[in-house]
């Protein structure tokens, strides 16, 4: 593994004694009577590519704003780099947001958009010219300085807007869900691009994103947010493997969700009374009292098909198979336990799908280890 | 056969494209251009004591040859004449006065009506086109009520104490200025109005992200994405005020001479049909620059969007 210092440098929120960058402390955005933010607080840290993640009206677009100083928070302070920036508005921010409609402006060319912050802080000419043109060739479009946006393809629109924001070397780059306009091949290429950017510039990002794959794939750490909170903050496998909520597991990637009652609890083992009737033994982290009502997680890659099933074996389940979903790589079988569960199975295709001996309408049994899923309880 | 079918259908697109396109032409023709061409007949013709008061062009000699005679005496009346240059001058400084005063009064209230809550902009707008319900002649003749040396304003001054005798407003340029920016500011703010609309307030918001203060921001960004809209109130102010014939003589005094009223007079008072012809003939040339001008401008703006 890497030396504890390299460690901190790669994750600093695991070093106590780091000062975040970015502090949001007990922040509330309330329009009217709803809460669109409530009482969220979240550290940031130098140099991290931070996701919030939620589904749309999550409040993670009035939060990002809020960061931006487009909106003022009802209650709670904001601090960035050590300075409480809560009362300073937009345009005295050194903080820079890319808008998901890009905001280009359509009276200005490429060039011009890109030059406009720089203009505002009455940067000399000559090296105006310069930034320009290093944020052009940057972000390859040196080619397209005298085209106005709407001669610009979607691609070329994001890069003139990232460039435009980029250019004013801002301390926070906020991103407003930066791919959402791409299509979809495009949008893989641009998250590879995004990331090596951030890294070369060594500027903290924090975007926005309802795509949770582009979260897993971008981000030093995820924010999940649901109805104005956070729910979970961690990296991506930690939000993959270890959800602490029902929403999380659910929100992020396939899941099965086992309700139940914990019958047997001993040292970091659990034994659960599941409502179809099966025990399940999981490993847990927090002891959990007998008769809790609990929900068992687990990933549809982590389910394996079962040789010896047995009446009362641990970790199994049997149904018939309902559908197959044959993605090339994988194949998710979709298997009918009870009249109202459907556990999700995903099978890499290692023998060409055509020569595979499950298929519909056949009965599967499936297991899988006590270490290989989680034991919820909200 | 098939080829006679495709045939036909060709000359079918031909004639519906032909249709098509001549429909406006033969609109234009019929309504704009024939009248035209019947004033710049009347222009060229001289005064006469008939039905219709004027000269033919044309006549017949002894033996068969046709004889056209273009009078020009009206047209160097126009020019010669100090009183209708000083009625075109004061014409154009009126209208530039008010499509100034129109634009001033009128972006404030578009952008308020713009930017108000969806629910709020109907009722806006209803308030601006509400006048239109009244007879644009009886609005008019309101404004010499109020203006008049016992009128609302004088009795409001004087109740105030700010003026011990009545103002002379009623029969002066001002009270045609007051007048016009009056009927007119709705033609300024509706075309405002429907561009800034359309405005994106997100680039506003990038503006002030980018260290834009919120009117230099204004001044980057919402005023030179409105100059369509600016371009089109100005227009719709300028070009008929021009021309306007009712408010300078009902709130103009003697002092305060307008094409519009001029004309008005030749054609109406003197019977000297030629010589309004004319004189409209010369209102529209006057007209026709600064439309092309603008539609040039316009056309430049637009070429920039593409």
């Amino acid at each position: 593994m890497t030396n504890p210092a390299e460690r901190r440098r790669l994750e600093p929120w695991q070093d106590p004694k780091a000062a975040p960058y970015v502090r949001i402390d007990h922040v509330t955005k309330q329009f009217d009577d709803v809460y669109a933010v409530d009482d969220v607080s979240l550290d940031i840290f130098q140099g991290e590519f931070f996701s919030l993640l939620g589904s749309s009206g999550c409040g993670k677009s009035t939060l990002l704003r809020m960061l931006a100083g487009l909106e003022r928070p009802t209650k709670g302070r904001i601090w960035i780099d050590g300075t409480d920036v809560t009362d300073i508005p937009a345009y005295s921010r050194p903080v820079n947001m890319m808008f998901q409609s890009y905001a280009l402006f359509p009276h200005m060319t490429v060039e011009q958009n890109v030059e406009f912050g720089l203009k505002q802080d009455r940067m000399p000419r000559k090296e105006r010219a310069e930034r320009v043109g290093e944020m052009l060739a940057l972000l390859q479009i040196s080619e397209l300085r005298k085209r106005k946006p709407d001669q610009l393809s979607g691609g070329q629109r994001q890069r003139a807007a990232l460039a435009r924001t980029l250019a004013k070397h801002p301390k926070l780059l906020l991103l407003d869900e930066p791919l959402g306009a791409l299509d979809k091949r495009l949008r893989e290429s641009a998250q590879f691009e995004l990331v090596n950017l951030q890294e070369r510039l060594g500027i903290t990002f924090v975007t926005v994103t309802h795509d949770q794959e582009e979260a897993m794939t971008m981000s030093t750490r995820i924010a999940v947010m649901n109805a104005g909170q956070i729910l979970q903050v961690d990296t991506p496998t930690t939000i993959y493997e270890y959800p602490e909520y029902r929403f999380v597991a659910d929100f992020i990637g396939l899941v099965n969700l086992f309700d139940g009652r914990v019958a047997e609890t001993q040292d970091d083992q659990v034994l659960v009374e599941t409502t179809l009737g099966r025990r399940l033994h999981m490993r847990c982290s927090h002891p959990h009292a007998v008769g809790t009502p609990v929900t068992v997680a687990i990933r549809p890659e982590k389910l394996r098909i079962c040789q010896n099933y047995h009446e009362n074996g641990v970790n199994q389940v049997k149904g018939i198979v309902e559908d197959i979903a044959y993605l090339g790589d994988v194949s998710i079988y979709r298997v009918r336990v009870s009249p109202e569960l459907l556990v999700e199975m995903t099978l890499t295709n290692i023998a060409p799908r055509t020569e595979q001996a499950l298929t519909w309408g056949q009965e599967v049994a499936m297991e899988w280890s006590p270490t290989s899923g989680v034991v919820l309880t909200e | 056969m098939k080829a006679l079918l495709a045939k036909l259908h060709l000359r079918d697109r031909h004639l519906s494209r032909a249709l098509n396109i001549g429909t406006p032409y033969l609109w234009l023709g019929l309504f704009f251009l024939l009248p035209f061409a019947i004033v710049l007949h009347i222009s060229l013709a001289e005064t006469a004591l008939a039905q219709p008061p004027y000269t033919s062009l044309w006549q017949w000699v002894d033996d068969g040859i046709l004889q056209i005679r273009l009078n020009l005496p009206n047209f160097i009346t126009v020019f010669s004449d100090d009183l209708y240059l000083a009625a075109f001058l004061n014409s154009l400084w009126v209208a530039l006065v008010c499509t100034v005063a129109c634009l001033l009064i009128g972006y404030p209230m578009a952008y308020a009506i713009a930017t108000a809550p969806e629910r709020h902009r109907i009722v806006l707008l209803m308030l601006i086109i509400l006048p239109f319900w009244t007879s644009f002649l009886i609005r008019v003749y309101a404004w010499i009520g109020i203006l008049g040396p016992s009128g609302l304003l004088n009795n409001f001054l004087m109740w105030l104490g700010a003026i011990d005798t009545p103002l002379t407003i009623l029969h002066t340029q001002t009270a045609i200025y007051i007048g016009v920016v009056y009927s007119y500011l709705p033609f300024m703010i509706l075309p405002l109005y429907a561009n800034l609309t359309r405005l994106d307030f997100s680039l506003l918001e990038a503006a002030a992200d980018l260290g834009c203060r919120p009117f230099k921001a204004f001044l980057k960004v919402t005023l030179p994405l409105s100059l369509p809209g600016i371009v089109a109130g100005s227009m719709l102010v300028f070009i008929p005020v021009v021309g306007e014939f009712v408010i300078p003589d009902l709130l103009g005094g003697p002092d305060s001479l307008m094409i519009g009223k001029i004309l008005w007079t030749e054609f109406f008072s003197n019977k000297d049909w030629p010589l309004a012809a004319a004189l409209a003939i010369c209102l529209l040339g006057l007209l026709v620059v600064p439309f092309v001008l603008m539609q040039r401008l316009e056309n430049r703006i637009g070429g920039d969007e593409l």
